[in-house]
């Protein structure tokens, strides 16, 4: 018998029931994920601003 | 010479020695005097003395005249015998008589017995026309020719259905049918007769009366002197049914048969076997007999311009007959005549197009075929083997079983054999040091992990079902229910406290909450402080976040929606209290103003999350995965040395 197999999985099961418990994911949360975009999308405002290029290089 | 004499009824005097003669069976013509081997034929009421019987050769076979058995509960008595001699050796076909008057045949050959009856008259192919293997029909059923024989008469005793003398030649064909089934075409009569019946194991014959088994092959001797024919070495024959002894010295093969050493093949000093295994004489215990190694032989193939050598031992018990030890770069085999003929399927897609024998049941696939060719040997043999001797090969595997036919142009024979764990045959031949080290993997060595794959994979899906159940529990205990929206409401470049209704927060677990907030907040900003309060508890939650723009330079950054987390909210109801300011009017003039800033909040339940099943999912097969392709690697060494290696096209074709 693979008991060393049966024993993993069943602290693999515990490990999963605890995370669903908690709720903890693998991924990010849609807030983790909302606070990314917009982060990213600001750090491309700046980006575009001191990098010269872009709508906003001098044609003002 | 013919002398006439009164026949009593059933018994009558030996003409020649006065000693007493019986006739039990009533197609008995023939009688062999036991005492002074005159050979009488019964003409009605007349005995004809034909002449002096040949002495019959010794053999090692149990049976003797008297013995009795049965067959389907039907008993007989043997009561008549006559010994062949063929190409490989001797064999003994006994005359058995059963009460009624019925008779059959009982082979007798190398330890294997099969019982016979005359069949009707039938249509059968011409003696030279058969082939090891052909197909041939008889009385219902389809029959396979597994040997091809001109044996001659050596001498009868006993009493007999038939007229025969020493030297009488008889084209014989042994066949076998499905299951046990066996049948002989004897073609010695210008119309052929058939005899069909079955081979069965000793035991099933229930015979009484045999012959001790412990008697010596030489009365008060263990066994007989010879001198090699080729050198003159001394050499020994133990066993009665021992056809040749191969010479250690010299290989030369002697014929042992008679009294003195025949040559039957004489060959130059041959090259020792390092250190054989099994020296002969090594006697041991297996399966509950005493066996001693009697014989040893080295046999080699050529695959692809390379040679692969194998050594076999032939080992006799005299109740249990033979059987034989192959050794292979430390593997080890122990092998046996099969008990039924192997039924040859052609291969399928399915299968990789490798052949497939069937015996009892079991399944194996083909391996190899090739020509093999004894390089070596030494020691006494029931055949005539001799140095060079070839026949092509082909082996089927189910591990830990070797199925395997060796083909000449006169026979086809099939043996089984066993992989055996080396240190079972050190202690049971109580051999001297350790047992070889492996090298390699033997065509039939069972797989370590063989039948622990599936049983990986059992435990994987009980496992994965077991998680799957938990994740749709999981789902069903923390469902939502109603998402709860909260509105609010704040003047531009102003405050306000919105308090809502209580509102429910489904699930089971303490688990995340989601807060989404959206908002016309364009042209300004707008800080929110929300404050979660249990109704039942009063333990409360602040969250507190910022939406809108905000310029930078001439860009705007920002939003007018939010999307938030609260880590862990139990379940239960809940009022949302939120504190709202909003910043003065940004936009540039021009724009649609707006006085009041409106927004709503939506608060969620996080869904139970698949990521956490798919990451235990992916875990649980990590072993049954290792362990599956570590059985792969196995079996891809196993049929590495096959015919249908990657590299050998698998064509199965001959290499010779």
């Amino acid at each position: 018998m693979p008991k060393l197999y049966i024993a993993c999985s069943l602290i693999a099961l515990a490990l999963y029931g605890t995370a669903q418990v908690r709720g903890w994911s693998l991924f990010g949360s849609d807030a983790a994920e909302f606070q990314r975009l917009r982060a990213e999308r600001a750090d491309a405002l700046r980006g575009t601003r001191s990098g010269g290029g872009g709508i906003f290089s001098g044609h003002k | 010479m013919a002398i006439k004499d009164e026949v009593r009824e059933r018994t009558a005097a030996c003409p020649s020695c006065g000693g007493p003669l019986r006739f039990r069976g009533a197609t008995s013509i023939v009688a062999v005097c036991a005492f002074c081997r005159a050979t009488l034929v019964r003409e009605g009421a007349r005995l004809e003395d034909v002449g002096k019987q040949a002495d019959l050769l010794p053999d090692a076979s149990l049976l003797q005249l008297g013995t009795t058995g049965r067959h389907k509960g039907e008993p007989f008595t043997l009561v008549g015998r006559i010994q062949y001699r063929y190409g490989a050796g001797t064999w003994n076909e006994w005359h058995a008589l059963f009460d009624r008057g019925k008779s059959a045949w009982l082979s007798d050959a190398n330890g294997e017995h099969t019982i016979a009856y005359l069949a009707p008259p039938a249509a059968v192919p011409a003696f030279a026309d058969l082939r090891p293997g052909a197909s041939v029909p008889l009385v219902g059923d389809r029959y396979t020719v597994t040997n091809l024989e001109k044996a001659q008469v050596v001498a009868g005793e006993g009493e007999l259905p038939f007229r025969f003398s020493a030297g009488w030649e008889a084209p014989v064909a042994d066949l076998r049918g499905p299951g046990t089934r066996f049948a002989t075409i004897d073609y010695s009569e210008d119309v052929p007769h058939i005899y069909v019946g079955e081979r069965l194991p000793f035991d099933a014959f229930g015979f009484a009366g045999l012959r001790d088994p412990d008697r010596p092959v030489e009365p008060g001797g263990r066994a007989i002197a010879f001198k090699c024919a080729g050198c003159g070495a001394p050499i020994e024959k133990h066993v009665a049914a021992t056809e040749v002894v191969a010479c250690a010295s010299c290989g030369s093969v002697t014929d042992v048969t008679g009294t003195v050493g025949e040559i039957v093949q004489k060959n130059e000093r041959q090259a020792r076997l390092a250190e054989p295994t099994f020296p002969l004489g090594t006697t041991g215990t297996w399966a509950g007999a005493k066996y001693e190694v009697v014989g040893a032989l080295r046999r080699a193939i050529v695959v692809e311009g390379e040679t692969y050598e194998w050594s076999e031992y032939l080992l006799h018990n005299a109740t249990a007959g033979y059987l034989w030890i192959s050794e292979y770069q430390g593997h080890f085999s122990v092998i046996r005549s099969t008990t039924e003929l192997p039924k040859v399927e052609a291969g399928s897609l399915l299968g990789g197009g490798k052949p497939v024998a069937k015996y009892l049941g079991r399944r194996f696939e083909h391996f190899q075929r090739a020509q093999a060719k004894v390089t070596w040997l030494a020691g006494e043999f029931n055949w005539r083997v001799k140095l060079g001797d070839a026949c092509e090969v082909n082996d089927y595997v189910s591990p830990p079983l070797i199925l395997s036919s060796e083909t000449t142009d006169n026979e086809i024979t099939w043996s089984v054999g066993e992989y055996t764990d080396s240190a079972l045959l050190w202690k049971a031949f109580s051999l001297p040091g350790r047992p070889w080290t492996r090298i390699g993997v033997a065509p039939n060595q069972p797989a370590p992990l063989a039948g622990r794959v599936h049983l990986y994979w059992l435990v994987f899906f009980a496992f994965l079902l077991a998680g799957t159940l938990a994740q749709f529990g999981f789902m069903a205990l923390n469902a939502a229910g109603r998402s709860p929206t909260v509105p609010f409401l704040v003047d531009v470049n102003g405050t306000s406290r919105t308090t809502s209704e209580p509102f429910e927060v489904g699930g089971t677990f303490a688990g995340p909450v989601t807060v989404r907030t959206s908002s016309n907040a364009n042209d300004s900003w707008l800080a929110l402080g929300m404050q979660f309060t249990n109704v039942e508890s009063g333990r409360s939650w602040r969250l507190d976040r910022q939406l809108g723009y905000r310029g930078v330079g001439t860009a705007r950054e920002g939003g007018n929606d939010d999307v938030a987390e609260i880590a862990s909210l139990p379940p239960g109801r809940y009022t949302l209290v939120i504190d709202a300011r909003s910043g003065p009017f940004t936009g540039t003039p021009g724009d649609a103003q707006y006085a009041q800033v409106t927004g709503i909040v939506h608060v969620t339940r996080n869904a139970v999350a698949w990521s956490n099943f798919f990451l235990l999912a992916g875990f649980l097969a990590l072993w049954p995965l290792g362990v599956w392709m570590k059985h792969r690697a196995f079996e891809a060494r196993r049929w590495a040395e096959s015919d249908y290696a990657p590299d050998s096209g698998g064509s199965g074709d001959d290499d010779d």
